[in-house]
């Protein structure tokens, strides 16, 4: 049972124990904030793949322009497979398009011309397009906005 | 057997040959011989050996072609017999006579697909509606004939590196002549455009390795070279500029110049010392393109001020997104999608360059608000990097402070504890 | 009756306390603090890595893109990712200077030889943890450790090539490598390190440590809670000092690895540039054996001396000190003769 001497020192060691306690909860909160919001499904422009829609919406031997986040994309389906490039010319950024009479992608800036599968065939363009990761989830055409 | 002398088309066209009558001129691989080559790589005098040794690295040395697609002969008669006015031997093609002999092979479209299906047929056409070709036929010895460009017996196909009319080296080759003073004088045409052409934007372009830049045949074409005169020059420079030859025909200028018979495009920036267009040509200050025809009219004067104005504000917000950028990469600062938001506001500053070729202030204002948006979006990255960073550190200044509490409680209750220990006695 | 003392009722915290009471642990010293800031970066590493695992992408089209997204887009990601990259190299410093106090204090002396070996398979995955976490990123400087670390193993003799190729996942640095990189290292190590780990623990709490002769009549105090609470000091320090260098002192991804065109030269992980400098400094040829060979089997032949040190050693010479502390030095003479 406590006595009086006991109950004087007990608040003493309990101060100090609660105040250890205390702080060091206090702390793990305010490390438990960022690990909460790191967790939280991140805000905005959502990386990794985006979805630019049905299969079937691309048919065969046909090419589209999509925007994949912010970026113009061209989504090429041929008979084997669905490819996606970005839309920005490797010359000078300029955005890229397909022409169905000379079925090829032509740039309109100065004249660069690619092939289907996204190499520069003509013009000043240096470089193919870049080709960005396509997935197919479901009925679904997903293009990676990583690049 | 190989094309006769007698059956070359002239300059015009001739009815293309049956492909019957093709394949029995075509001895087959096992009847081909070059006997030329075997007798005169052996003849002591060095004109007539050094031809035979060099055409053994020809692009013609195709037994099917041989010596005798040019020189006529009897290939298969090892002795002088070879030589026989009979055959149509022609031993020295004379300088008119070279682009009709080539031409009997590279405008016989059946036969050059026999041969090399890639190559294309027609440069003889071409090369005779040319200055050099009128030049050439007519006799004139200081024009070029198919052989001064592209070599005689030891001629590398132009994609070789070693031709003289490859990409690379057509430059050098067209000032061999174009520069010489002397050369030239006859025909009054200067020679300061291979000098130009290296100072200007295209050659330094092209000297620092993109050989997408243009050299002398990309404007003035290679066959049918000619330079363009004043009413289609736009058209030569708009093969890769287009969206600027467009533009510029929909302003004013287009059908002033016309009328003028004013240069497109090369009474602006210049033709072979074309440099870099900057900023300063618009406008009304000295350096201003503008004002050198339109010092006194008050109407042009005023579009190329409120042009000239637009794009110092483009110019002004473009360096205020890159400063932006470049101090917070600097501070080590991460700006997610700067990369991307830059190259918007550099690709609408290239469209406002072409837009300025309408000498509309309104279409260039509307491009002009572009480049705000997009330095706009770059801004608001690097003020989020930025509010993101300093969120980050007040948080870690919090955490700094409870951290330190923490250690304090903990040492304080260190302390107790000895103190505790030492009272209860060893 | 209040809710800590109904927790204490259920979890039967009396008698836990009364045996953590019961261990004594010596009153001053530091380096009695090591191996358990040891085990706290451990945890500080595993809890950090379970939060980069969940926007981490493990192909390697997509690896670098990942890295630069949790730095770049996710809240906080920058600070996760810099509390792993820092706490992963003061994690191996802890290791190796547990590892030397261990040796200097001579507590490998029985009866805790098995502690000991169990420290040195520690030791290994810990390494091997930090070798294939330096690979995921997939950046220039990624593939670069990966490709010079491995290069090292061809010159281990006997089972040179066999671990050259087990440590890229073929023969070349690619695709392959970050696959295996990345199974090894939130799978097969963390699982084989759990097993050591605990062993060690166990181990060490059945047979404290055995204090020197001359330190026999040191004062000494409970484990709990005098030396916890000491303890505590040091590991929030600890974590003070991580936390300082994540957010000052930025360690960029860098660029995106290309193993088409891969970039030359480079040195290795920082912990094996002893390695590094012995194999260019090595001759070509020593006693009729491979150079770097011999070389690199001597260095193996040191370390499973170092694995057995408590059967060699018995009685904990002093010898054995003065070896530790040349060691020492030549090993960071050797680090500083790698760099250029």
């Amino acid at each position: 049972m406590s006595s009086n001497e006991d109950r004087k020192e007990v608040p003493r060691r309990d101060f100090l124990n609660v105040a250890v306690g205390g702080s060091a909860a206090a702390l793990a909160v305010a490390g438990g904030y960022p690990i909460v919001r790191y967790l939280e499904p991140p805000p905005g422009r959502a990386a990794g793949a985006v979805r630019v829609g049905k299969v079937e919406s691309f048919p065969v031997g046909t090419v589209h322009t999509v925007m994949v986040g912010e970026r113009p994309v061209l989504v090429v389906r041929t008979a084997d497979e669905i490819r996606a490039f970005s839309a920005l010319c490797t010359h000078l950024q300029c955005v890229v398009a397909y022409s169905p009479e000379s079925k090829q992608i032509e740039c309109p800036c100065h004249g660069g011309v690619y092939s289907l599968d996204g190499r520069n065939v003509a013009g000043p363009p240096p470089r193919p397009l870049q080709e960005l990761a396509v997935t197919i989830d479901e009925d679904f055409v997903l293009v990676s906005s990583a690049g | 057997m190989l094309p006769s002398a007698q059956a070359v088309p002239s300059t015009g066209s001739a009815a293309p040959p049956s492909s019957a009558s093709v394949a029995s001129r075509l001895p087959s691989p096992t009847e081909a011989t070059n006997t030329c080559a075997s007798c005169h790589s052996t003849l002591t005098d060095a004109t007539l050996r050094t031809p035979a040794k060099e055409f053994l690295h020809s692009a013609h040395r195709d037994e099917r072609i041989g010596c005798v697609g040019c020189h006529k002969g009897d290939p298969r008669d090892p002795t002088v017999g070879a030589h026989s006015p009979s055959t149509g031997f022609i031993p020295h093609p004379t300088h008119a006579e070279v682009p009709r002999i080539c031409g009997g092979c590279h405008s016989d479209a059946a036969f050059i697909r026999l041969i090399n299906g890639r190559l294309s047929v027609g440069q003889a056409a071409l090369f005779n509606l040319s200055l050099h070709g009128k030049l050439t036929s007519a006799g004139d010895p200081a024009a070029p004939d198919c052989s001064t460009c592209h070599g005689k017996h030891d001629l590398e196909p132009p994609s070789s590196p070693l031709s003289p009319v490859n990409r690379a080296n057509v430059a050098k080759l067209c000032s061999g002549c174009h520069a010489d003073k002397e050369r030239m004088s006859k025909y009054d045409i200067r020679t300061d455009q291979f000098e130009k052409w290296q100072k200007s934007a295209h050659g330094q372009a092209f000297l620092a390795g993109n050989q997408n830049a243009p050299t002398c045949t990309g404007c003035h074409g290679a066959h049918a070279s000619t330079p363009p005169d004043a009413a289609s020059v736009a058209h030569a420079c708009g093969r890769c500029h287009e969206q600027e030859m467009q533009l510029f025909e929909q302003s004013p200028h287009s059908q002033g110049f016309r009328k003028r018979g004013l240069a497109q495009c090369v009474a602006c920036h210049g033709n072979h010392d074309v440099a870099r267009a900057s900023a300063l040509m618009v406008g009304v200050g000295p350096d201003s393109t503008c004002m050198k025809c339109h010092s006194h009219d008050d109407k042009p004067r005023q579009v190329a001020s409120d042009i000239s104005d637009l794009l110092r504000d483009a110019r002004e917000r473009a360096a205020e997104a890159r400063g932006a950028v470049a101090g917070a990469t600097a501070a080590g600062l991460r700006v997610a999608g700067a990369d991307y938001a830059l190259d918007q506001v550099s690709t609408a500053e290239q469209k406002v360059r072409g837009v300025v070729h309408t000498l509309d202030p309104a279409r260039v204002q509307a491009v002009v608000a572009d480049i705000d948006s997009a330095v706009d979006a770059t801004l608001t990255l690097v003020s989020n990097a930025e509010e993101a960073r300093s969120r980050e550190r007040r948080g870690y200044y919090v955490a700094l402070a409870l951290a330190g509490l923490l250690l304090v409680t903990l040492a304080l209750k260190t302390v107790q504890l000895d103190r505790r220990r030492r009272q209860a006695g060893p | 009756m209040s809710v800590a003392g109904w927790l204490a009722d259920r979890v039967g915290w009396k008698g836990i306390e009364a045996s953590l009471a019961a261990h004594r642990a010596s009153r001053r010293g530091f380096m009695f603090h090591v191996g358990g800031i040891t085990l706290f970066l451990l945890v500080v590493q595993v809890v950090s890595g379970i939060l980069l695992a969940i926007y981490y992408r493990p192909d390697a089209d997509h690896a670098h893109a990942s890295v630069e997204r949790i730095v770049g887009e996710i809240p906080y990601g920058n600070l996760v990712r810099g509390v792993h990259v820092w706490a992963a190299d003061l994690f191996v410093v802890s290791l190796l200077i547990h590892l030397f106090t261990v040796v200097v204090r001579r507590s490998f002396r029985a009866p805790h030889e098995l502690t000991w070996v169990s420290g040195i398979a520690l030791l290994l995955v810990g390494l091997g943890q930090a070798f294939t976490g330096a690979v995921l990123p997939w950046s220039e400087k990624a593939y670069t450790d990966a490709r010079v670390g491995s290069e090292f193993a061809r010159y281990v003799p006997l089972v040179g090539d066999w671990l050259h190729r087990f440590m890229r996942g073929g023969e070349d640095v690619d695709s392959e490598t970050l696959a295996h990189a990345f199974g090894f290292h939130v799978a097969v190590l963390p699982a084989a390190m759990t097993l050591l780990l605990g062993t060690h623990l166990f181990l060490v709490s059945r047979r404290p440590v055995t204090p020197l002769p001359q330190a026999a009549t040191a004062p000494t105090i409970p484990l709990y809670p005098d030396f916890l609470v000491r303890l505590g000091v040091a590991l929030t320090g600890t974590m003070v000092l991580i936390l300082s260098l994540a957010i000052f002192w930025e360690r960029p991804v860098g660029p995106s690895a290309d193993p088409r065109t891969p970039p030359s030269g480079g040195l290795p992980p920082w912990y094996l540039l002893p390695a590094h400098a012995i194999l260019r400094a090595a001759p070509k040829e020593l006693l009729g054996i491979d150079g770097p060979t011999f070389l690199f089997g001597a260095a193996c032949v040191f370390g499973l001396i170092l694995l057995a040190l408590p059967f060699i050693d018995r009685r904990g010479s002093r010898l054995t000190v003065w070896l530790a502390w040349i060691a020492l030095l030549a090993l960071i003479l050797l680090s500083f003769r790698a760099l250029p």
